[in-house]
């Protein structure tokens, strides 16, 4: 066992920042209700709103809400759900593509079994996405075009700014991007995106897990998911969790300051991994032509992306097959992202996914090409 | 008011100091099985035992006794003064309690036993009173001495009287511990531990024995394993798990032996290094879970070229059920929602494309030739860790 831990896994998960941490624990003992009255409640309400402000910021965004969710999915539900129920007399179709996150295809399927109409759009081989095969889809009676920024398994960069500016000439369609793995990564991901909804999760960025969030366009109104007290601006009922809003903020005041810096780094780490992996035999490299360089994603046909994932483990790297939320029951199942692209079943089932942390190092990378090069060359030399 | 349960045993043909020793260890494991309330005491009392609730819930209590190997059925008592006053109200409370059950009145008879004989009425006086009282309490309840639904039994002691007659079955079996220890080749799957919870209804405890084969079996599948063992544990009260590091025996079969008969060598490993910790921990048998014909390496052929590395008994309580009688006992046993969790075991990853359904003994032992089998077995069981798991129930 290799006494170092290669953390190489960051698209499914990130280890707490410190400054996060350091946050949480100042902040543990305030215990107060952001609704009451008293004082108590009026300073967990002020600690949420600089939270609420570093967030906006990290987004790009002036003016516009950003709606406090339990996660990611709950944001992306939020997003779908609340417009197509806002909206659902200016139409009931929807417009996705085939490789977005479960959170996104699971509340589009659900629409579907109730009478709605969803195009999804296919990928490229490469993995990319046309931004004029999603335009193409539009029709008019669209009510929501929803597409992620960075596709967890292959990094595919999307084109969404593409798409919102040919949107611009149908005012009524809602375009909502699911920013999860570039927020934080992307500088002004939002802005950029220029999405009327955008959907961010925390511990993609070294919150904890259980804190996600809602950009809203300012003047978009949709419709709330969970109903109650009100809270979010009657968006999101139920007490907010105030530490793992805390902690957001904290992780996108970090992560905005040094966004651009960062970008860069990985960058020079994704062509250092990249290059290493296409020495290993028999590796494929799915790297689409605009991809994010957190994530790597490099096939081995004919091997078993759960073995490998084991092999490689056992010498202290971690990463995943597809992304780690494709697993049912801890079980990978075929990803249909690579199933859309196109791949053929040995090339799905040898799939691996790196993804990296700025804080990686090119030791890192090379520590890591050392272990997958050795643990490869023995499955190989046994099947 | 219940305030005891009594609980019965089988397996009357036990004679000497076998029963004895039956009788011991079945109070020993009951006790335990009620650690949950140590207020319970369980009394050894002519051939059954006699449970002093001393306050604890009667219907928990039962339903913890109804899953001890050795009892075959329970009744909880209801204690009352030793009048026919106060008899007759409880054996109505009983017959009410049936005929709620039911839905309607049945046929009953009264069986008096009288300990303390300085009770004035004889016993069969006494009964005839108590089910004449019964009969004219208007119930409806009907006397059928011959196939009664119900029997009222009514015990009459120095200062209390017993009164009780409803059955509850139990799980059956011999109490777990007189039968000496087996070594039980536990996977992942859906049979092995269902033979495994057969071995301890007969009396036996069981270490469970599994092979572990890191990268290609993952942490969740040795996980799975254990929580398995966590439910024979809450049946039997104890159990060992013996986890074999298999990899290196796994690799080496792939490099060294041919692919279609990998399956039959890879278990002939398996018997040989479960045969080394069955001499070292004093284990009498092995256990496994195959069953005739189910897969290549369960055929009467495959059988024998495995077996033909040990002479320890090789116990196979699953011979000759059907597959879906094994998951019905797997899904009332508990073990079935674990053992269909979707991880790769050791069997599924290096299941040859074509395996011979029926290899010979010398096939088998030419195929081994290029084996270093005694270093590997040696090393296994070198690298073999022990973790021990308690009735959690």
């Amino acid at each position: 066992m290799a006494g170092r831990e290669l953390y190489f896994d960051t698209a499914a998960t990130t280890p707490l920042l410190p400054e996060v941490r350091e946050a949480l624990v100042a902040a543990f003992d305030n215990y107060g209700n952001p609704s009451s009255l008293h004082r108590k409640g009026v300073e967990a309400e002020r600690a949420m709103a600089s939270a609420r402000a570093e967030v906006a910021r990290c987004l790009g965004v002036e003016g516009g809400s950003v709606i406090f969710t339990g996660c990611g999915t709950e944001a992306n539900n939020l997003a779908i759900f609340g417009t197509a129920w806002r909206h659902r007399d200016r139409g009931r179709h929807i417009v996705t593509t085939q490789i977005e996150h479960p959170s996104v295809l699971e509340p589009v399927r659900w629409l579907e079994r109730q009478g709605w109409t969803v195009t999804y759009v296919p990928p490229q081989p490469d993995g990319s996405v046309r931004a004029d095969d999603v335009l193409a889809a539009v029709r008019d009676d669209t009510v929501l075009v929803s597409m992620m920024h960075i596709n967890n398994e292959t990094g595919a960069i999307l084109p969404v700014a593409e798409v919102a500016r040919g949107l611009k000439a149908r005012r009524k369609v809602v375009f909502h991007v699911d920013g999860i793995q570039a927020f934080g990564k992307v500088p002004a991901c939002a802005k950029e995106a220029g999405a009327d909804l955008y959907t961010v999760s925390g511990h993609k960025i070294g919150a904890p897990k259980g804190i996600g969030a809602l950009y809203i366009r300012q003047g978009l109104r949709i419709d709330p998911v969970l109903h109650g007290g009100g809270q979010e601006q009657g968006l999101r009922s139920g007490t907010e969790n105030v530490l793992g809003i805390i902690a957001l903020g904290v992780a996108s005041a970090v992560a905005r300051q040094h966004a651009e810096a960062r970008w860069q780094h990985v960058l020079r780490l994704a062509d250092r991994l990249c290059a290493g992996l296409a020495d290993v035999p028999g590796a494929v490299l799915q790297r689409p032509p605009v991809a994010s360089p957190y994530i790597v994603s490099v096939t081995f046909p004919g091997l078993r992306g759960e073995v490998m994932v084991h092999a490689l483990e056992e010498q202290g790297l971690y990463v995943s097959t597809g992304s780690a939320c494709s697993t049912k029951g801890q079980h990978a199942t075929a990803s249909h992202v690579l199933r859309a692209m196109g791949k053929r079943p040995d090339e799905v089932t040898g799939t691996l996914r790196f993804s990296l942390g700025w804080w990686h190092t090119e030791d890192d990378v090379d520590a890591a090409l050392a272990v997958v090069k050795e643990r490869i060359g023995w499955l190989r030399s046994l099947w | 008011m219940i305030q005891h349960v009594i609980a019965r045993y089988g397996e009357i043909s036990l004679k000497g100091n076998n029963r004895t020793e039956f009788e011991k260890t079945l109070q020993r494991n009951m006790q335990r099985a009620l650690r949950a309330w140590p207020e319970v005491k369980v009394e050894r009392t002519h051939g059954r035992m006699l449970v002093h609730l001393n306050g604890a819930p009667a219907e928990d209590v039962m339903a913890r006794l109804a899953r001890v190997f050795g009892l075959i059925s329970l009744s909880p008592v209801r204690v009352v003064a030793p009048d026919l006053q106060a008899i007759h109200e409880a054996a109505r409370a009983l017959l009410q309690d049936h005929q709620r059950q039911a839905g309607r009145p049945g046929t009953f008879k009264v069986e008096v036993k009288r300990v303390n004989k300085q009770f004035p009425l004889r016993s069969p006086e006494a009964a005839a009173r108590i089910g004449a009282a019964l009969l004219r309490a208007g119930m409806g309840w009907k006397v059928n001495v011959h196939e009664p639904d119900v029997t009222v039994y009514v015990e009459i002691r120095d200062v209390e009287a017993f009164v009780y007659g409803t059955k509850v079955p139990a799980v059956g079996g011999l109490p777990v511990g007189m039968s000496g220890r087996v070594g039980l080749l536990l996977s992942g799957g859906i049979d092995s531990p269902v033979a495994g919870w057969l071995s301890l209804k007969r009396g036996v405890e069981v270490e469970a024995i599994h092979f572990h084969s890191f990268p290609f079996t993952s942490e969740r599948a040795l996980q799975k394993v254990e929580d398995l063992c966590q439910v024979l544990a809450n049946w039997g009260g104890r159990i060992h798990l013996h986890t074999v590091h298999f990899t290196e025996v796994q690799t080496a079969i792939r490099k060294h032996c041919p692919e279609e008969l990998g399956i039959t060598i890879m278990r002939r490993m398996m018997l040989r290094i479960a045969e080394r910790i069955a001499a070292q921990r004093g284990l009498l048998a092995l256990v496994t879970g195959e069953s005739l014909g189910q897969v290549a390496s369960q055929t009467l052929e495959s059988l024998r070229t495995i077996n033909a590395v040990t002479c320890l008994p090789v116990l196979r309580p699953l011979i000759s059920e059907d597959k879906v009688d094994i998951i019905r006992r797997a899904q009332a046993i508990g073990t079935y929602d674990i053992s269909i969790l979707p991880y790769e075991d050791c069997c599924t990853l290096f299941v040859p494309r074509n395996p011979r359904t029926k290899p010979r003994v010398e096939e088998a032992e030419a195929a081994e030739r290029a084996l270093e089998v005694d270093k590997l077995v040696a090393e296994a069981v070198e690298r073999t860790t022990m973790k021990t798991f308690l009735s959690a129930w």
